[in-house]
């Protein structure tokens, strides 16, 4: 890849303080990787950023560290990525292919696992855990890069979701998603209590708005939080307190979240 | 396979010198860090102490709103926590990893959470007002490396310093910057490279 030479130091500079937009900072990551010159800059100019960061320096107050102190020891702390642990990941996207989404496999291709049928169909997958990585990749439809962007952006959850993945009740399902012509990708773990929703195909919503999540039951309808939109225009999220869902609702709002849906969420089969 | 930052090797240090101390300080975090991967809640403790007096002042002042900016801090030291063993010290220092994660994450929240048009609004506020009661040694090293700073940064022109500014302090994207000030992007691009180049000769910056 080559850019003109200006253009690539205002990459490499708009990278070094985060002031690219997140399909620039793919390009430049990449970029970047490949060149030594812009590598060095890079570091010159984190290294720069250090000192203007310093220069803001201010202590939290101590309830930060007292919340930590709290909350780190039951957070699972990541290996040191060895030799072989980078191509394992690679390598699993195609090895040990999980049922494809099945957006591409032709109309009407989706299964319908309701709920009843989850506990009849429920696949137990504890190569989730190994695969997870691979797994995500095709959920997502994207690449390898794109899924360790997505893993970063996801990393505050992803010890839930590595919990949730590993989790011995834990279905996969492929559903449609109504009046709409996306599709949706749900893990659920009633053990859990938790579900994971991949959305893909959904419109992107206008500035200021978002996707939010609705569990459904008899008794109505309550938040799940909001989606997240990823650069490829995937949406996805994660919550906790299922209960006894049957269905998700999802429907466009502020992006702030309401406290109840403002029209009829489409919906989604758990 | 989470460890973006680490995808993109760094020269091999020629030499640690940092913010708030020199090579020693460095090698300490390093030794820290390496023991917080074995789950040592304590020397984590002591990454916790360097590291969240700029960590939280940098998200703070992206963020502005202290509650926040707390809740990011502790976020990003979870993270700390969790990535300690895939820290690479041929990549980079500890606190450059630090904060370009801390910076990374303030940033994606705040561009998240409120649109373009309301940080354009905040966007002519001052920096939040210092509260920080550190013990003296620690106010007096801030205030010399905040002077440092500051002098440095007069010494860019006034359309380098606002546009280092509005990206790295304020969260902006080079292009939200331009539209702000209503210049092509490319001088955007231009200055805010020049202007980050004369910050670090005129901080003595080496990696």
């Amino acid at each position: 890849m080559s850019l003109p030479e200006h253009d690539v130091h205002g990459l490499t500079a708009g990278y070094a303080v985060d002031a690219l937009s997140g399909e620039e900072r793919e390009r430049a990551r990449r970029h970047i990787e490949e060149c030594a010159d812009c590598r060095r800059d890079l570091a010159d100019f984190r290294a720069t950023a250090v000192r203007l960061a310093y220069a803001q320096s201010e202590r939290p107050a101590d309830a930060v560290w007292e919340r930590l102190r709290a909350t780190v020891p039951t957070v699972r702390q990541l290996p040191p990525e060895t030799a072989d642990s980078l191509p394992a990941a690679e390598q699993g996207a195609g090895a040990q292919a999980p049922p494809r989404p099945s957006g591409e496999s032709g109309g009407g291709g989706a299964q319908v696992v309701g709920m009843a049928g989850r506990g009849r169909l429920r696949r137990r997958l504890p190569w989730l855990l190994a695969a997870a990585c691979a797994v995500l990749v095709l959920v997502l439809g994207g690449t390898v890069l794109a899924m360790a962007q997505r893993m970063q952006e996801m990393s505050e959850h992803s010890a839930k979701v590595e919990a949730l993945l590993a989790a011995s009740d834990t279905s996969m399902s492929e559903e449609p998603v109504s009046h709409s012509r996306a599709q949706a990708t749900v893990f659920a773990s009633e053990r859990s209590d938790m579900v994971m929703v991949v959305v893909k195909g959904l419109p992107p919503t206008p500035e200021g708005m978002g996707y939010q999540l609705w569990y459904v039951d008899d008794s109505g309808m309550r938040s799940a939080g909001m989606l997240e939109r990823t650069d490829e225009g995937v949406y996805s999220g994660m919550a906790g307190d299922m209960g006894s869902a049957e269905q998700l609702g999802i429907s466009m709002e502020p992006a702030g979240g309401m406290p109840e849906p403002s029209k009829e969420p489409m919906k989604v089969e758990l | 396979m989470a460890q973006v930052e680490q995808a993109i090797p760094a020269q091999p240090p020629r030499r640690a010198q940092d913010a708030g101390g020199a090579a020693d300080g460095e090698h300490r975090l390093v030794a820290l860090l390496q023991r917080t991967a074995l789950g040592e809640l304590a020397a984590f403790e002591e990454v916790y102490r360097e590291l969240s007096g700029p960590v939280f002042g940098l998200v703070r002042r992206v963020m502005l709103d202290r509650a926040q900016a707390e809740e990011v801090t502790q976020e990003v030291f979870t993270e700390l926590w969790r990535l300690a063993a895939r820290f690479d010290p041929d990549r980079g220092g500890v606190r450059a990893w630090a904060l370009t994660l801390a910076h990374r994450r303030a940033v994606d929240r705040v561009r998240s959470e409120q649109s373009a048009s309301a940080r354009m609004e905040v966007a002519g506020r001052l920096a939040p007002e210092s509260s920080a009661p550190d013990d003296v040694a620690e106010q007096v090293e801030h205030r010399l490396e905040r002077e440092k700073v500051r002098r440095c940064l007069r010494r860019l022109t006034e359309q380098q310093r606002e546009t280092v500014r509005l990206t790295y302090y304020t969260g902006y994207t080079q292009r939200e910057a331009a539209e702000l000030l209503g210049v092509p992007l490319t001088t955007v691009k231009g200055r805010l490279r020049d202007g980050l180049i004369r910050l670090r000769d005129c901080l003595g910056v080496m990696v």
